[in-house]
């Protein structure tokens, strides 16, 4: 099997890295994979994943996207990953349909599907008619999603099929620190990226704000995301005592969330959520968005929290809460979390894409009705 | 000895008669009084070294001075065309109007500050004298000293006759210093202005506004900041006439206002001129004229003038009194209700009779109304201090669309990026906030939203090098007029804030806002709040507009719908599909069948069995009790189809209504297809599917050998299901315009029904030319109709009334046709038997089924 995946991104975002994680498992299942990415980022792909990239998985550059067609000639299935690519898998195919030839092969077109993407651009806008409109831009192509929601918001607002595929989980580098005792103060962490509204940069420094003025005896919090220089340039301020780690690695991350009690996503949605899923990975207890897909791997009050973002008094209800909790419903709740979050895997989610990208039988499905006959 | 400098006479051009050996200079500064007593004639410097080198040389200096200024102005200060205003070489200037009432012009001497009166005279005889000069801003742009060498003189005497000479005379300390002479027609102006710097133009009218009819040759408009001039938060216009009438030039405006409150005009304006303006309102039906005439002042004022209501459209104009070179800044026209009683945001049930409503302490509240280092509004940056102590910061590349201008009482800002971020931050008395135990903030401002936004006041300490937030609150601006926002900080906050103040060097208090967002700030006020309620927070309760990022809020309907996918609740009654059953209890078994396995909760079943058989009944029966979102109503006697249907559309209350035969079978996700085509095209008011057997709408074939209607096989032998999943994957829907929809299956906006009623059960009792009916209808009210050209519905047609199919439609087609008289009939089949896009499905079919390539 032969999957190409089209990533027009540069390396280092969680999406890309959640797509070149999966890719290599699914190589190290024997599946040949190739990311095929602009030739400006190739550079970024080698050096970022040096140790992913093998005999089955392979970084193809390409300069213009003519180039594109014949790098996913001989694919079994050729996959988009983000709305930009669809178009470029459009054109790309459209190329091979008319190059023709002798070959009846052809690429199956699908499209893995990260997020609602409509979300990301203002409504109106090309790039939102293009976003919009990248879900059926290819007939017939398969589209799966790793959330339930997901799913459900192409279905609802398309009127199309989404196939559902499990999300993965890199346990090599998130897991737990048993052995860490958080002594008295507690330790909220959060992710702040100025740059992207749709994570409430804002909203979630107004509550870290509020735990350091009010909580400072009971809670350390601390914030990553973004370099601080960048804070202040988008207009937000951290009260002094919020410990700012500036731009995180993987690694890094996983470090400060195996410090950490909870970890506060507090987005406008969701569609998946996987840094709370690598919390949970790390022993640190999620509080998340209500909206979205995180109710997939979090049960409200059982291994993390849920909340509806839009109200802050809630959130600040909710934070309290959680760090009135006695040490033992903690505890509970942190090992709930290590369970659920045990039932990911990249060799999971691996698994679940070859399911669903495995060429399947032909139209006639032997277990369909007798096929309905009309009478004149 | 005599040296000669040869000077460049445009340079330096003295009149012999007037100046002869005296080299004018302002009062001040006499030369005369040096000892230059030297003849000085164009161009040439006549002047014996040995005696008078330092006369010499203090001359050269005075005249590089002049040259180099002179240089600078006259370049662009060349005569109009067809000026007639006799150049007196040392004086220059220009007699601009003649009227019966003043003289108005300008006049200077060379330095442009000696002149220090003027007489005036017209046909020799004197007309008036003048001592006091007003500034004018276009010479002052020019270079022309400080510009103040305007005059308007009143003509104390009638003139007689049109054509008059008219002389201006200048002097300085009693001395004459030269004249100006024009030769004039009173009542007639030679060109729309005398000012040579002045260009007449409209093209920067403010939007909304219109310049008077035939005055615009007198008016020139120019928008100092470009910003539109409506309501309150422009900035200001610059209105320039030159004419000879009194309130000849202006600008109007029709305003739609609400007749159920009486209203107020507001104006801020200056004169530069010490003109007055006029401001007149009236109904828009010509009832209730009322105007006021306002003296201007150089310095910026605020009239407010008030106004009934009487019409809800009102037209405003606003005019320039006086004639002669006039300068109008014009900042706001609003015509805005009576001001409301100033309000507080409500805080609950301890904050009814608020501290902080008390008289307020003057120390402690800070106006955006003062600019100690001018008033700089054009392009802000960020840091930009708006007002004596008010800055502005903004996300870095979003200045450009903030906007702030003065306003009657304070500062007006917008942001109008449907994606920015904004801040007016001011900057207090760190020791403000320190005398209380708790601290209370108040913003004195009104509101231009047209709903609830939530905005954050923040407490900010600064150091060079730091700046942290150390409180904020979020709170909720008014829908609208004006009102306090405030937040009460808690003791705890307030003692924290006690000491984390002294560790910065100042504070500042933020307004934090999320544009795009208009409002007027009027004061921020600090308090203290020892009587109001822990903690303080005057947050809100919000609705579903909390979210952050404002292109994920524009799309809160689309992102929060599907919360309740697949699960029942909210989706549930947004599509009726209604059935209309009539015996065929082996067709009404397989649809009832396909209707529940395809059912997500989206939809329920309003199934009019109109007295169908016991067998058919019992189907309906076991069904409408299995499920509960299956609704049956059941005639006693058979009514009929049509009596049928519009039984179930009156039961419905749902937003889409389907009609849909029984001898139907629907695919899965068939209902989201239909959806899809009403979201895709939002005048479209009824749509239909594909299917084997719906007469335009068939797949792949439509006629029989025979001519007839055909009822196809389901292509490939699939079934439908397959065939709808084949479908969704190979073709993307072009969902084309039709005229008549076939009525096996239509999907019905509600708003149809209510714009043209329901199905015409007299023409058509049975059936068979009501849908047509309705879709002749329906677009005769502009709906659109359109076949969903991604569903394919089953169909397997006429079970109801097998043998009498023929006879009935023939039937129903003569009622149409009766009824519907004016219609094309050979257009409308026409346009259905050579659509475009269903023969390229017909043929997209037909080539993957009948030609064996899949």
């Amino acid at each position: 099997m032969k999957l190409a995946f089209l990533l027009p991104a540069r390396a280092g975002g969680g999406g890309v890295h959640s797509v070149v994680q999966e890719a290599a498992e699914l190589s190290s299942l024997g599946v040949d994979v190739w990311i095929l990415v602009p030739e400006k980022h190739s550079l970024s792909y080698r050096t970022e994943y040096a140790t992913s990239l093998t005999r089955r998985l392979a970084i193809v550059p390409y300069a213009k996207e003519a180039e594109i067609a014949p790098a996913i000639a001989e694919a079994d299935v050729a996959i988009a990953t983000i709305f930009t690519s669809v178009r470029i898998l459009a054109e790309a195919l459209e190329a091979l349909e008319r190059a023709g030839g002798g070959s009846s092969h052809r690429p199956r077109p699908a499209y893995y599907i990260q997020d609602y993407e409509p979300l990301f651009v203002e409504p109106g806008t090309p790039s939102w008619n293009e976003a919009r409109d990248s879900y059926c831009r290819i007939p017939g192509a398969l589209l799966f999603a790793k959330t339930r929601w997901l799913c459900d918001m192409v279905s609802h607002h398309h009127g199309l099929r989404v196939e559902k595929v499990e999300p993965s989980l890199d346990h090599d580098v998130f897991y737990p620190d048993l052995s860490f005792s958080p002594g008295e103060r507690l330790v909220v962490t959060a992710m702040i990226r100025p740059a992207t509204p749709r994570r409430a940069p804002r909203r979630t420094a107004r509550i870290l704000n509020w735990l350091a003025a009010e909580h400072a005896q009971r809670v350390a919090v601390h914030s990553f995301g973004c370099p601080r220089t960048e804070l202040p340039e988008h207009g937000i301020e951290l009260h002094p005592k919020i410990a700012h780690h500036g731009h995180l690695r993987r690694e890094q991350v996983a470090e400060l969330l195996r410090r950490s009690t909870y970890f506060l996503d507090l987005s406008d949605y969701q569609a998946f959520g996987r840094t709370g899923l690598e919390a949970m990975a790390c022993g640190c207890i999620p509080i998340m968005p209500e909206i979205g897909g995180a109710s997939e791997f979090i049960r409200d009050g059982i291994n993390g929290f849920l909340v509806d973002v839009r109200d802050e008094q809630s959130i600040r209800r909710t934070l309290v809460g959680a760090l009135q909790l006695p040490a033992g419903e903690r505890a509970a709740l942190l090992r709930a979390a290590l369970c659920a979050s045990n039932g990911y895997s990249t060799r999971r989610a691996a698994l679940s894409e070859i399911q669903v990208l495995m060429p399947r039988p032909r139209v006639v499905d032997p277990l369909a009705k007798e096929p309905a006959r009309s009478s004149t | 000895m005599l040296n000669e400098c040869q000077v460049r006479s445009r340079v330096i051009s003295i009149h012999p008669d007037e100046t002869r050996g005296v080299f004018h200079r302002p009062a001040r500064r006499p030369i005369a009084a040096r000892g230059l007593t030297s003849t000085v004639a164009a161009g040439t410097f006549p002047l014996p070294a040995s005696r008078h080198f330092a006369a010499f040389v203090n001359a050269m200096n005075l005249k590089r001075r002049i040259a180099k200024r002179l240089e600078r102005l006259v370049g662009s200060a060349e005569p109009a065309p067809g000026r007639t205003t006799a150049r007196d070489p040392e004086v220059r200037g220009a007699i601009d109007v003649l009227h019966e009432g003043a003289i108005c012009g300008w006049i200077s001497d060379r330095s442009h500050r000696a002149v220090d009166s003027i007489d005036c005279t017209i046909d020799g005889g004197h007309a008036g004298s003048q001592s006091n000069f007003h500034f004018r801003e276009d010479l002052k742009d020019l270079g022309y000293g400080d510009g103040v060498l305007g005059f308007r003189v009143p003509i104390a005497r009638p003139l007689r006759g049109q054509r008059h000479t008219v002389r201006i005379h200048a002097f300085a300390e009693g001395r004459k210093l030269g004249a100006l002479t024009r030769e004039m027609h009173l009542g007639q102006h030679p060109v729309a202005s005398a000012n040579p710097f002045l260009r007449l133009s409209n093209e920067k009218v403010p939007d909304g506004w219109a310049m008077l009819p035939d005055r615009r040759r007198a008016l020139k408009v120019t928008r100092e900041h470009g910003a539109d001039l409506p309501g309150a938060l422009s900035r200001y216009v610059r209105l320039i006439s030159d004419l000879e009438r009194d309130g000849a030039v202006g600008l109007s405006q029709r305003i739609r206002v609400d007749p159920a409150n009486d209203h107020t005009v507001v104006v801020v304006a200056r004169s530069l001129t010490g003109n007055a303006i006029r401001v007149r309102t009236s109904q828009a039906n010509g009832s209730s004229p009322s105007h006021e005439e306002i003296p201007l002042g150089g310095a910026w004022s605020v009239l407010r003038i008030p106004y009934r209501t009487v019409a809800p459209e009102a037209d405003v104009q606003l005019t320039i009194c006086g004639a002669g070179h006039a300068v109008v800044d014009l900042a706001c026209l609003a015509v805005v209700p009576e001001p409301p009683e100033r309000a507080a945001i409500p805080l609950g049930e301890a904050d009814e009779v608020p501290e902080h409503q008390r008289e307020p302490d003057p120390a402690n509240t800070y106006t955006p109304t003062t600019w100690d280092r001018g008033a700089r509004f054009a392009g802000p940056r960020r840091g930009s201090e708006l007002a004596s102590g008010w800055f502005f910061e903004c996300t870095r590349g979003q200045e450009s669309s903030f906007e702030a201008a003065r306003a009657p009482e304070g500062m007006a800002v917008r942001h109008d990026l449907s994606t920015g971020y904004s801040r007016i931050a001011v900057k207090c008395e760190r020791n403000a906030l320190l005398g209380h135990e708790s601290i209370g903030i108040a913003f004195d401002i009104t509101a231009a939203s047209e709903r609830g936004r939530r905005v954050f006041i923040s407490i900010i300490g600064r150091n060079d090098d730091q700046s942290v937030a150390l409180i904020q609150r979020a709170v909720v601006l008014p829908i609208s007029g004006r009102a306090e926002i405030t937040a009460n900080l808690s003791r705890g906050e307030s003692a924290a804030l006690r000491t984390n103040a002294s560790r910065f060097a100042s504070l500042e208090i933020a307004l934090e806002l999320h544009a795009p967002y208009a409002l007027e700030i009027h004061a921020l006020r600090l308090f203290g709040a020892e009587s109001l309620a822990e903690p303080g927070s005057v947050e809100m309760e919000l609705g579903d507009d909390g979210f952050e990022d404002p292109i994920v809020a524009a799309q809160a309907p689309s992102l929060l719908s599907t919360r309740a996918v697949p699960a029942v609740a909210a989706a549930l009654h947004r599509i009726d599909v209604v059935v209309p059953v009539f015996n065929a209890a082996a067709d009404v078994d397989r649809m009832l069948s396909s209707l529940v396995e395809a059912n997500d909760g989206s939809y329920r079943v309003l199934v009019v069995d109109d007295a169908s058989g016991p067998r058919t009944a019992r189907i309906l029966d076991r069904a409408a009790s299995r499920e509960r979102w299956v609704r049956l109503a059941r005639h006693d006697d058979n009514r009929g189809y049509t009596a049928s249907i519009n039984h179930g559309v009156s039961l419905s209350g749902a937003p889409m209504v389907v009609i849909l035969n029984s001898d139907t079978v629907v695919p899965h996700g068939w209902h989201h297809r239909l959806l899809c085509a009403f979201e895709a095209h939002p005048r479209t008011g009824i749509v239909g599917p594909l299917s084997n057997a719906a007469s335009w709408q068939s797949l792949p074939h439509r006629f029989s050998a025979a001519g007839d209607w055909l009822v196809n096989d389901i292509p490939g032998n699939l079934d439908v299901h397959a065939f709808q999943r084949w479908l969704e994957r190979s073709w993307l829907p072009r969902r084309p315009l039709v005229p008549l929809l076939n009525g096996f299956c239509m999907a019905y906006r509600r708003e149809v029904f209510q714009d043209v009623g329901t199905f015409d059960e007299d023409a058509f009792p049975v059936g068979y030319g009501e849908e047509n009916d309705i879709c002749l209808r329906a677009a005769a009210k502009g709906w659109e109709l359109r076949v969903a050209d991604d569903l394919y519905v089953y169909h397997a047609k006429s079970r109801s009334f097998q043998g009498r199919r023929a006879e009935l439609t023939a039937a129903g087609n003569e009622r149409l046709r009766e009824k519907h008289a004016a219609a094309d009939w050979p257009s409308i089949i026409d346009a259905l038997r050579h659509h475009p896009d269903l023969k390229a499905i017909r043929d997209h079919v037909a080539h993957a089924f009948l030609e064996g390539s899949e």
